[in-house]
């Protein structure tokens, strides 16, 4: 196993305590959670997806949790090698606001906002982050590259070298970083990734995935019957909670809704999609605003959302080597991140939904100084716009300064969809 | 959830098609299936020479020379694979005929319904018979699943190493053209000829594999040396075969029988059709095909995804997640289309 970061400098990790953290987060989720109690119908047992992004009741359990809990970045690390060591995997990509200014204190201002705002939360000892007793960082982006350098003065950093396209020679190159990334999750650990155990968690997470896709196809149906936001609030709580739990949650969620489906109609409401840049809990501010003002956020092809749960891994035969493909493949190749050099597969999975969908217009969250995204955002336009598709590019960050300002914006851009 | 649901529902139907098929085909005679030696389809008649030789053979007349003196079997009319004689009923593979019909240099207003038999088949279905049918295919499947079950690697072949495969199947078709040409040369004598007559059943795999499962007491129709150089070659391509139980359908990528249905493939009327937008490109299909085609999975701008290599067993559509992504398509109805299941 070669050791990727050589660390030849290692500096004290700058550290901060920060007061009334907690209760910022806690006020900043409030706000987005009344704005979401606006809707007229929503599922019963949402309020229980409430209560795991706040987090507290959940921090408190990981507290006690005696095995290792493993963190990690985006939509490209296994979650089946980490929960087969007994551990348990944290997302940690983050959009809290005030975090990113703890960070501002050492790191410039001019870094992606995700990126500042996870950090933030390393510096100032708080939330999951400090649980945690390892990460893993893929390397889609250059703050997160030089995010995995930092990191590794706190805490061990496990890097997954993602390639920049999909051909074959890529996934061999990715097939041999998982398995380098299984054998360092076995070191530490000092389980060892048996067979059987692979197998019972592919199963474990497969069972997730095609609970979260008869969810996600009760909404094609009806996407009247859970708000945009409340079911990227489902999604996220996953990034968190215990993962038998959310199973039995949204299964008790999808009964719910499908016996629900009867009685509700299809009103007028403008249909939307949000793609583009990681809409993270609690920066909901951009869907707080495209759905009070009536509009539907009814898909997205977000890497924080709809991404996230989306895509499965599924091994044809329970054997080691094909299991390990599979895996690599599940989180490779259906993956629309726009790190690969060409990204078509993004553009069709829009264009798709759009179609499934019927939207209306497609709203663009470019998230400032995400240059991936952001470039990206032009090319979509030209295609889109071929196909008299409208659509919106917002380009924001955190903080809550441009309310107003984007409100106008969306405002306008949906009276011109009703027109 | 239902509880016994079956979760590949083409999968599950070929198994089915594969065991029934295979029962038939090597021990079909059993089952009260007479042998039947001549076609049962009327417009496919046995040449009246032929009808009159078999009387007298029936009657105990000792034939001298080839036993088969004019070809008329393409797959469907009766007659079983040479090698199992005593008990098979109709063969699945067609390559004897090719190489009858070539050596017996028979007339083409005898071959001519066979060939239209076959032609139908052929654009009707493509390579359906290599999935659903083949007796061969069935074994290799057998084999993998044994493998599966005992938990041990699968491995693959490289690309590199699959095109010099395809290209080995070329050169066996072609030479066994050549060689049952050769045969047909009447100046030479028969025993001179007799050497490379019906030189694709002596290469043939399942010399070492009928014999031994049908033919009792066992009964070589050739004696495994006599033909050197071939029994050499069926050696090595029955040892091909059983790599199928590491590789799956190891043996496919040479046989010349799917070459040959392999040209009508791209036309036929059994086809597969893709949803490209809808394909989210996850790649599950090209992991459970068995000849780990990669077609279906690159195949991004058109519907069409029908290909050469293809032995329509429908996996990936059994497996595509996507609803509505793949289909099964015949004679312009879908028959069958990919779901995403619970
Ligand atoms: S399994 Fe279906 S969605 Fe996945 S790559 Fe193949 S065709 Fe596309
Ligand atoms: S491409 Fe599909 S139908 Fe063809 S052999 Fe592969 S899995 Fe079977």
């Amino acid at each position: 196993m070669k050791e990727i970061l050589e660390r030849r400098y290692t500096l004290t990790p700058f550290k901060k305590e920060i007061k009334g953290l907690k209760d910022a987060f806690r006020r900043a989720s409030l706000r987005n959670l009344d704005s979401m109690r606006k809707r007229g119908f929503r599922p019963k047992n949402i309020s229980y997806y409430e209560e795991v992004i706040l987090g507290e009741k959940r921090y408190e359990e990981l507290k006690g949790f005696s095995g290792r809990i493993i963190g990690y970045f985006c939509t490209f690390i296994p979650q089946e090698l980490i929960y087969a060591a007994r551990a348990i995997p944290i997302r940690l990509c983050s959009g809290f606001y005030d975090t990113v200014l703890v960070c501002e204190e050492i790191l410039a201002k001019d870094i992606c906002p995700l990126v500042k705002s996870s950090f933030g939360f390393k510096i100032s000892a708080s939330s999951y982050f400090e649980l945690c007793d390892a990460v893993i960082l893929p390397t889609p982006c250059d703050p997160k590259k030089k995010l995995i350098e930092i990191l590794s003065d706190y805490l061990p950093v496990w890097v997954l070298k993602i390639p920049q396209d999909k051909t074959s020679s890529s996934k061999e190159i990715w097939l041999e970083e998982i398995k380098s990334l299984k054998e360092r999750i076995e070191d530490f650990t000092k389980t060892k990734l048996t067979r059987q155990r692979l197998e019972e968690t592919i199963k474990l997470i497969h069972k997730r995935q095609t609970l979260f896709r008869q969810l996600y196809e009760i909404r094609r149906a009806n996407p009247y019957l859970m708000g945009g936001r409340d079911f990227l609030l489902v999604i996220q709580t996953s990034f968190y909670d215990d993962i038998e739990r959310w199973i039995d949650k949204t299964e008790e969620l999808c009964k719910q809704l499908s016996k629900e489906k009867t009685h509700f109609k299809t009103d007028e409401k403008i249909k939307i999609l949000v793609t583009g840049s990681p809409i993270i809990w609690p920066n909901f501010k951009l869907l707080n605003i495209i759905e009070d003002l009536g509009a539907e956020i009814v898909c997205d092809d977000l890497c924080s959302g709809t991404q996230s749960l989306y895509n499965l891994v599924e091994p044809d035969e329970p054997t080691t080597d094909v299991m390990l493909g599979a895996i690599a493949d599940g989180y490779l190749l259906s993956s629309v991140c726009p790190c690969f050099i060409e990204n078509n597969d993004r553009i069709d999975r829009v264009l798709n939904l759009i179609e499934e969908f019927r939207v209306g217009g497609v709203i663009y969250h470019s998230l400032r100084l995400c240059q991936l995204y952001e470039i990206e955002s032009h090319r979509l336009r030209l295609i889109l716009k071929e196909k008299k598709i409208p659509m919106l590019t917002i380009h924001t960050d955190y903080s809550q300064e441009d309310t107003e300002q984007i409100k106008t914006r969306v405002e306008a851009f949906l009276e011109m969809l009703k027109r | 959830m239902e509880k016994n649901k079956i979760r590949r529902p083409m999968t599950f139907l070929r198994r089915i098609s594969q065991i029934l098929c295979f029962i038939l085909i090597v021990f079909g005679a059993f089952l009260g299936i007479k042998k039947q030696n001549l076609s049962f389809l009327p417009f496919i008649e046995a040449p009246l020479e032929y009808k009159e030789q078999l009387k007298s053979e029936e009657k105990g007349a000792v034939i001298l020379g080839p036993a088969y003196p004019q070809a008329f079997d393409t797959y469907l009319p009766v007659k079983s694979c040479r090698f199992l004689r005593q008990v098979g009923t109709f063969r699945a593979c067609f390559m004897h005929f090719v190489s009858e019909s070539i050596s017996w240099l028979t007339p083409p207003r005898l071959l001519f319904s066979h060939i239209l038999l076959f032609l139908i088949l052929a654009v009707l279905l493509g390579r359906f018979w290599c999935g659903w049918v083949c007796p061969l295919g069935f074994i290799q499947d057998i084999l993998n699943i044994i493998r599966k079950n005992f938990k041990l690697r699968r491995f693959f072949f490289s690309e590199k190493f699959k095109k010099t495969l395809r290209n080995l199947g070329y050169l066996l078709f072609i030479s066994i053209i050549i060689l049952s040409l050769l045969s047909a040369i009447p100046k030479l004598p028969w025993s001179v000829r007799k050497q490379v007559y019906l030189s694709v059943c002596q290469m043939c795999p399942v010399r070492f594999i009928f014999p031994y499962i049908g033919n009792w007491p066992i009964k070589h129709n050739f004696s495994p040396f006599g033909y050197g150089i071939f029994t050499m070659i069926s050696i090595a391509f029955f040892l091909l075969l059983l790599v199928s139980f590491f590789i799956k359908r190891s043996w496919c990528r040479v046989c010349p029988s799917g070459l040959l249905l392999s040209f009508f493939n791209k036309g036929s009327f059994l086809a597969k059709r893709k949803e490209p937008l809808k394909c989210t490109r996850c790649g599950i299909c090209v992991g459970v095909c068995p000849l780990d085609n990669k077609e279906v999975y690159l195949q991004k701008k058109k519907k069409n995804i029908d290909f050469a290599s293809c032995i329509h067993c429908f996996r990936c559509i059994d497996f595509c997640p996507e609803k509505n992504c793949l289909k099964v398509y015949f004679l312009g109805k879908t028959l069958f289309r990919s779901k995403f299941k619970r």
